[in-house]
């Protein structure tokens, strides 16, 4: 069992733990990004249940309360960011103003609180490859406070960068008039996409996620497709075949377990969709 | 066929040279005449796969060059170099290509320094 834990001179904090077993209720001080390298962590926020995996992470605002769960034969290797609200005011003052206005408003005591969807979103990107450095400057036992500092700074544009992929844009997709249906639609999107991320291994209905997110199924297909470019369908499929592809990368299961393990019913077709995403075949992968 | 030198041009060698051993740890290695009329200074890194060969060019000349350097951690390199009290380093910026910062040398020259990354990969 290992903890890292590190609170900068501008208050952006780095947590990094390895454990197979925890639970613990917290009250959330800053904005923080959950994220794990290895295994699962499972969070309950407002009553609901998330689970982190290696390709996705979890949003929860400042002064949420929320339960964090390990429980796992193998150790799970997570890792949170914490954002303090003057650096995030910070960042947005400096993106969203002009250089001039800046110049003629040296300083702003107003610090606005910003709260973003406590949703699960994908690993990708910017933000994948700077977590790897991440793992790395912590594995390393880094202490150069200025390259920490530096690292979640741009974790954090990362971040907005997803952000505004994954909710904003795909928010500005939907074919709806007015702003707050769209805003309340990506809303239950993001649920149905939630309820997707944690039970990908279980044999799912359209209905059931439709019933999650508060649509009917017809509505939910076609806003999902408008939102994301994909039905829900093929997002879960992506997501197995994620989940499949670590399995085959870091564990000793048999191909035949994984595919019952991530959720598919048959092995031939998962082969055949695995060959077609990674452009080699789960064995070949596993050499 | 890969290609073997970067040639950065300089009308202050001594200054250059000084330069590109402080801040990327690249050592003058070996000073040979070209065609008879120039000085080629070649500097090598001491462990990296890098090189350069410097060529003195007259005031008048203003020849310069971009030369493009590649880092597993863009951030890592840049904090260094930054420590180091580089003049004139860019804040590391992200493109298509990936993530980079750059800077000038003493001549004029243009230094990229680039985390290249793979965004189609699958796995990301």
């Amino acid at each position: 069992m290992e903890t890292y834990y590190k609170r900068l001179k501008n208050h952006n904090s780095l947590f990094h733990e390895t454990k197979r077993f925890s639970q613990k209720d917290y009250l959330n001080e800053d904005l923080t990004l959950k994220f794990v390298f290895s295994g699962s962590q499972s969070y309950r926020v407002n009553k609901k249940d998330f689970f982190v995996h290696p390709d996705c992470f979890l949003t929860i605002n400042k002064g949420t309360n929320y339960e964090s769960k390990i429980q796992s034969l193998n150790y799970v290797d997570s890792m949170s960011i914490s954002f303090d609200s003057g650096f995030i005011h910070d960042m947005h003052r400096t993106y969203f103003n002009t250089t001039s206005y800046l110049l003629d408003n040296l300083s702003d005591n107003r610090i606005n609180e910003y709260t973003f969807p406590e949703t699960i979103l994908p690993l990708k990107s910017n933000l994948a490859f700077n977590l790897q450095h991440l793992n790395r400057y912590i594995k390393n036992k880094g202490s150069d406070d200025h390259l920490l500092e530096e690292y979640l700074h741009h974790s954090y544009i990362n971040y907005l960068e997803i952000f505004n992929q994954d909710i904003i844009q795909a928010e500005e997709r939907l074919n709806f008039l007015k702003q707050h249906t769209k805003t309340e639609i990506i809303k239950r999107l993001n649920l149905a996409k939630d309820y997707i991320y944690c039970n990908y291994n279980q044999p799912i209905e359209l209905k059931t996620i439709a019933q999650h997110s508060y649509l009917s199924v017809n509505h939910l297909l076609r806003t999902f497709k408008q939102a994301f470019g994909e039905s829900p369908h093929q997002f879960l499929t992506k997501i197995r075949l994620k989940r499949a592809h670590q399995l085959i990368t870091n564990s000793t299961y048999s191909i035949n377990e994984i595919v019952t393990n991530v959720g598919f019913e048959c092995s031939s077709s998962f082969i055949r969709l695995y060959k077609l995403h990674f452009k080699t075949t789960p064995a070949r992968q596993r050499k | 066929m890969s290609i073997s030198h970067a040639l950065i041009y300089t009308n202050c060698e001594q200054e250059t040279s000084s330069f590109y051993a402080q801040y990327l740890n690249l050592e003058v290695q070996q000073i040979i005449k070209f065609n008879t009329e120039q000085n080629w200074r070649i500097l090598k890194h001491k462990e990296l796969e890098l090189s350069i060969i410097l060529v003195q060019v007259n005031q008048q000349a203003n020849q310069k060059s971009t030369i493009i350097i590649n880092t597993d951690d863009c951030i890592l390199a840049y904090c260094k170099l930054k420590g180091l009290g580089l003049p004139g380093i860019t804040s590391p910026e992200y493109s298509q290509l990936g993530v980079s910062f750059s800077c000038y040398d003493p001549a004029g020259n243009h230094i990229i320094v680039i985390e290249e990354r793979k965004y189609s990969d699958p796995q990301i």
